[in-house]
């Protein structure tokens, strides 16, 4: 493996990262910030909402979380929701970008206009609703990962990604008699997994932050998803009903409460992603090539 | 130790059967099938089991049902609704936002079920906390085969005042007392929008609160709130439709008194007492300010539920200081002192729908449940929880004996009895018991229903007129002009108000007229 | 496998290249099914747009009211205020917001790789977790009278700005943040895209002098090109849209002129008066009809410009 970048810092290395590390800290902070307003008490905020680190550290909002909503409950839905709505997403999208990637082949404008048509054109809820409980699929986490299908957007970059690939080494694949889904599965997909995992990590954080679809569809609360239920503690007020609602609702929610609600959607996300990183992998062209 | 436990068992079950005996005989005959509804309710918590607690069990006993809670959350409420309603998918109950569009769109459709014609014989307390809202009548009357499809939840049944009922839900300005014996000025039961500028300035200058030079905000509100004191009390109608002198109807926005209002706001702004911010306000920062004691003054409803509210969340914050010494309030009035508050205001808000193919004897058990819940027997229970458990009787008087939390407060009954987050919005808001409830502090319920005793005596009250309410034409239906975000567009212009006024006239002039034409020529007596 | 070449006369016949392409057309199947039923299915609903909703009767058999629906909208003076300020939105966001993402994938490449590194390109994706909703207020209570930025600048002896209020600071106040929320995630898209350059094309660049920014201009911006080209027709494609979601949450009544678009107009006329699913329907198809047809065009100038196209 060849090594181009020198082993030394140079200056303008030292720059750049400084630079990047100031960005880095202004978007640190609000969110150091509403780490501490989830473990302090109200009083000690309301007073210094600015402080470095509390001085009374409480879990308080996280216990309370943890009794008073089926936080297990959406966890696993939301997990369940991603294990079926991302290899499903995958499935259409890639197929759609492979086709997308392919020279001209009959019907293929036709296909290319259907495609793209679909990112601008929708029927609009009403119609949705109504193929869905057609079909039996309201109510139902299932329902909605066959909604959401596949994603146009991810299809042109992968489409993009694919059609970088050099011919040469589809050309030389062929002449080596693999036929076309060989070529696809064991030479085009290995090269473009950055994107892939690109696309997975989209796909996987649109599935966690999905919630106005499984409000819509799902009636059950024991099938809502992480973020259904920890957007009725965040938002607990809309405010065009501001001044009707204290009096039909009797669970208040602190500032303490609707940061560790905050956090414990953010965390698992932020943990996730740097492994996802690995696959970004460097030279990954080089040995093809040789080869 | 087998013997034993036999013998245990056999006891036991000896012991169950009075009561097996009992449930079977307190249900009436009428109720001896066991029917289950499906039903949505806003904010239900989570995690929990509707049908395990006593408020539950109580109406089970007299009943006979089961129930399915969906929960309803405020962001999606009315496209939930709407969506459910017109892919007829609705459960058997739903919690609606009423809309009059909607309303009439889903009755001449058949898309909700029409209420029994007998209602009232069969139902009377029903009928007659129905008939409390002053628009169940109405939208029966305007129906063409003159059917109501909806229960509205009336907000105040028993008014703690006689005109209650016409105020409902009273904006009052909150102020710290403390702070206002600190500078020395004694604020009475009103106050007038001069009173309130010298006491902000007061505030701001003398800073009892220690916040450092500069820092105090005298007053703060979102832009609706602020209007409806500088404003408002000027032109009660400057945010309405009304009938004038002449029995025409006009625009107040449009009024010369609003003018004189918007005016007034602005002076009142340019001496610095107003927080600069609050154009920006979505809603809660008022109470945020006040709460952290930067603010000395705010604008908000006063039902004894809000006022409950405001002293808890000011405790939190301040656990230190007894929220009844800290806070006062005051009702804005013009310098006439006549309160010119509201005007056309409901008694009822939200209502119920039922499912078009629901049937009868599921839809008889529904209104029963809730003729029973509009009793005061029903509220009761509902409120108080079980006699003997969690309040008993002192002759007329309810003495609450529930547990109390590490403030001294009453544990919150919803936590007891999770049902009660299902009972407690249906066909009777919990406004009502509010005024009245005996586990809410005495400062809270006295401050609260004083504040309508003032308005009473202070305004000149009249009766909403349903008609134009309730008028459904087209281009009322869709009037666009939101006043409040029109005169703060104005205040911060950075123009004089008259020029701003005039440009504001001659835009809309037009929008306007319009729809004051379609009143006129609409409604006809 | 069956040759298709059987006879040369059937060489490039359609059986032939049917045949040719069977791979693509199992994939083509795959995706067409999912289009075909998820979003072809549901399309008819489109009519709406022409029709008085009635649920009773559906869809199809609700009554045609022709073009009811955008007679209303463009018959209002606000429609076009809406429409302007989303025309000169979209185009800022596309001049001021669109190159920052490559800006930042762009340095970050530049940093050894390591752990440094690894953690800034996640922590720069963090604020997109965020709703607006929070956004907002954090950005109300830093800009507020009594707010940071606002301590700062009295600190530095200066005077105090209404920042929210300001129509001159308002806008671009908009775009600052929503760099902030998003730059960093939509980086990884070029990340990704600058991992497929091969490092030969450095070396060798370095072998002809090229320094670090020549290395950057000449090897790496063209080799991401492709991508840049479709991000940008994509947003181009998005032009009416705007950015509800943020606006709607940071704008206020003394903005309105300037930052109205035509999604919080609308959501402010239909919200009180309910959900007229003709009316919203119209106004969709309207949108997505301009979006879609800015889109083929500048698709084609792409396309005369030699890059390759979506089409």
């Amino acid at each position: 493996m060849l090594e181009y970048k020198k082993k030394k810092l140079d200056k303008a290395q030292i720059v750049i990262g400084i630079v990047m590390g100031i960005w880095a800290l202004l978007i640190l902070f609000p969110f150091y910030n509403a780490i501490l307003a989830s473990i302090s008490t109200q009083r000690e905020f309301s007073r210094n909402p600015l402080m470095l680190f509390p001085q009374e550290v409480t879990f308080s909002a996280y216990s309370y979380l943890m009794k008073a909503t089926s936080l297990m409950t959406g966890y696993r839905n939301t997990l369940f929701f991603l294990a079926l709505g991302v290899p499903f997403s995958m499935l259409i999208t890639v197929s759609t970008a492979y086709v997308l990637s392919r020279p001209s082949f009959p019907g293929k404008k036709i296909y290319v206009f259907l495609v793209l048509f679909t990112m601008y054109f929708s029927g609009g809820m009403v119609p949705i609703y109504l193929l869905m409980k057609e079909m039996k699929l309201t109510n139902s986490l299932v329902g909605i990962v066959l909604l959401y299908g596949g994603n146009t957007f991810y299809a042109i970059l992968i489409r993009n990604f694919f059609q970088s690939i050099p011919h040469e080494i589809e050309e030389s694949a062929k002449i080596d008699g693999a036929s076309e889904m060989l070529t696809f599965f064991r030479i085009i997909l290995p090269l473009s997994v950055p994107i892939l995992m690109t696309v997975i990590l989209f796909l996987a954080v649109d599935r966690w932050n999905e919630w106005f679809n499984v409000m819509l569809m799902v009636r059950d609360s024991n099938k809502w998803t992480l973020q259904v239920i920890l957007r009725n503690i965040v938002y607990t007020t809309l405010d065009d009903m501001a001044s009707r609602v204290v009096s039909v609702q009797k669970t208040y929610y602190s500032l303490s409460l609707k940061m560790a609600a905050i956090v414990l959607t953010m965390a698992p996300v932020m943990i996730f992603y740097p492994f996802t990183q690995r696959f970004f992998i460097k030279g990954i062209m080089i040995g093809s090539v040789k080869g | 130790m087998k013997r034993t436990s036999r013998l245990v068992a056999i006891l036991m079950c000896l012991m169950m059967l009075p009561f097996g005996i009992a449930t079977a005989e307190s249900a009436p005959a009428q109720y001896s099938n066991r029917i289950s509804f499906s039903a949505t309710s806003i904010n239900l918590p989570d995690n929990v089991n509707f049908m395990d607690d006593a408020i539950y069990k109580t109406f089970d006993k007299m009943f006979n049902f089961e129930y399915q809670l969906t929960n309803i959350t405020w962001e999606t409420w009315d496209e939930r609704d709407r969506l459910w309603i017109t892919s007829g998918d609705m459960p058997d109950m739903l919690f609606w936002n009423f809309n009059l569009k909607d309303y009439k769109s889903y009755s001449s459709q058949g898309l909700v079920k029409a209420l029994p014609d007998d209602l009232e014989t069969k139902y009377p307390n029903l009928a007659a906390a129905m008939k409390k809202t002053g628009v169940a009548d109405y939208l029966k009357a305007n129906d063409p085969d003159q059917k109501l499809y909806m229960i509205p939840n009336v907000i105040y049944l028993k008014p703690p005042t006689e005109t209650t009922d016409l105020i409902i839900d009273p904006k009052v300005l909150y102020y710290r007392k403390d702070w206002a014996k600190a500078v020395g000025i004694e604020v009475g039961d009103t106050i007038t929008v001069d009173q309130i500028v010298a006491l902000a300035k007061a505030f701001a200058e003398k800073d009892p609160g220690g916040n450092g030079a500069g820092k105090t905000i005298g007053f703060t509100a979102p832009p609706a709130y602020v209007d409806n004191a500088f404003v408002q009390s000027s032109n009660a109608f400057y945010d309405q439709f009304y009938k004038d002198a002449n029995g025409k109807y006009v625009w107040g926005g449009f009024d010369d008194a609003t003018l004189a209002g918007v005016k007034k706001l602005k002076e009142c702004f340019d001496t610095g007492v107003i927080d600069p911010d609050y154009y920006a306000f979505k809603g809660k920062e008022h109470y945020e300010k006040f709460d952290s004691g930067i603010a000395g003054m705010f604008v908000d409803g006063a039902s004894a539920a809000n006022v409950d509210e405001r002293f808890n969340s000011f405790s939190r914050s301040n656990p230190s200081i007894d929220p009844a010494q800290a806070i006062g309030l005051a009702t804005v009035v013009g310098d006439d002192g006549v309160y010119r508050g509201e005007q056309n205001v409901t008694n009822f808000w939200a209502g119920l729908l039922f499912n078009p193919d629901i049937d009868d004897e599921k839809l008889d058990r529904i209104l029963s449940i809730l003729d029973y819940v509009c009793t005061e027997e029903g509220q009761r229970l509902i409120h108080c929880g079980i006699e003997g458990v969690d309040y008993t009787m002192n002759g007329d008087q309810i003495e609450i004996t529930r547990a109390k939390d590490e403030n001294g407060n009453f544990i919150n009954i919803a936590d007891e009895y999770p049902s009660y987050n299902f009972f407690f919005t249906k066909a009777v808001l919990p406004d009502d018991w509010s005024a009245r409830d005996p586990s809410l502090p005495e400062a809270v319920r006295t401050m609260a229903v004083n504040m309508f005793h003032v308005k009473e005596k202070a305004a000149q009250l009249v009766a909403p007129d349903y008609a134009q309410i309730l008028f459904d034409g087209e281009k009322k239906l869709k009037f666009p002009l939101k006043i409040d975000d029109l005169i703060t567009g104005m205040i911060f212009s950075g123009n004089d108000i008259d020029a701003e006024w005039t440009n504001f006239k001659t835009t809309n002039q037009q929008t306007v007229q319009d729809v004051v034409d379609e009143l006129n020529a609409g409604i006809t007596q | 496998m069956v040759s298709a070449q059987k006879t040369r006369r059937k060489k490039n016949g359609l059986i032939a290249q049917l045949a040719k392409n069977r791979t693509v057309y199992i994939f083509l199947i795959i995706s067409l099914v999912w289009y075909i039923i998820f979003c072809y299915g549901p399309m008819y609903g489109l009519l709406l747009a022409f029709k008085d909703f009635n649920a009773r009767k559906g869809i199809l058999g609700s009554e045609f009211v022709g073009l009811k629906h955008y007679i209303e909208l463009f018959g209002n003076q606000d429609f076009y205020q809406a429409f302007r300020n989303t025309l000169i939105i979209s185009l800022e966001r596309i001049l001021f917001e669109f190159p920052f993402p490559i800006i930042i994938a762009l340095l970050l490449n530049e940093l050894r790789a390591g752990r440094y590194k690894k953690t800034l390109q996640t922590v720069f994706t963090f604020p997109y977790f965020l709703s607006w909703v929070v956004v907002g207020s954090i950005v109300l209570n830093m800009l507020g009278s009594d707010g940071v930025v606002n301590n700062l600048i009295a600190l530095a002896g200066g005077d105090k700005q209404q920042f929210l209020a300001s129509k001159s600071f308002f806008l671009p106040l908009i775009y600052i943040s929503s760099i902030w929320k998003t730059a960093g995630w939509t980086s990884i898209i070029y990340l990704a895209s600058i991992n497929g350059v091969s490092p030969e094309l450095y070396e060798a660049a370095m072998i002809d002098g090229a320094n670090r920014f020549q290395r950057m201009t000449h090897v790496t911006l063209p080799c991401i090109r492709s991508t840049i080209v479709i991000l940008l027709l994509l947003a181009i494609g998005n032009t009416m849209n705007a950015g509800f979601d943020q606006i709607f949450n940071m704008y206020n009544p003394t903005v309105q002129s300037i930052s109205d678009i035509l999604d919080t107009y609308i959501y402010r006329i239909t919200f009180q008066t309910s959900g007229d699913f003709g009316f919203s329907t119209a106004v969709g198809l309207f949108k997505s009809v301009i979006n879609f047809g800015l889109l083929y065009m500048f698709d084609r100038i792409a396309k005369m410009m030699g890059e390759e196209g979506l089409f």
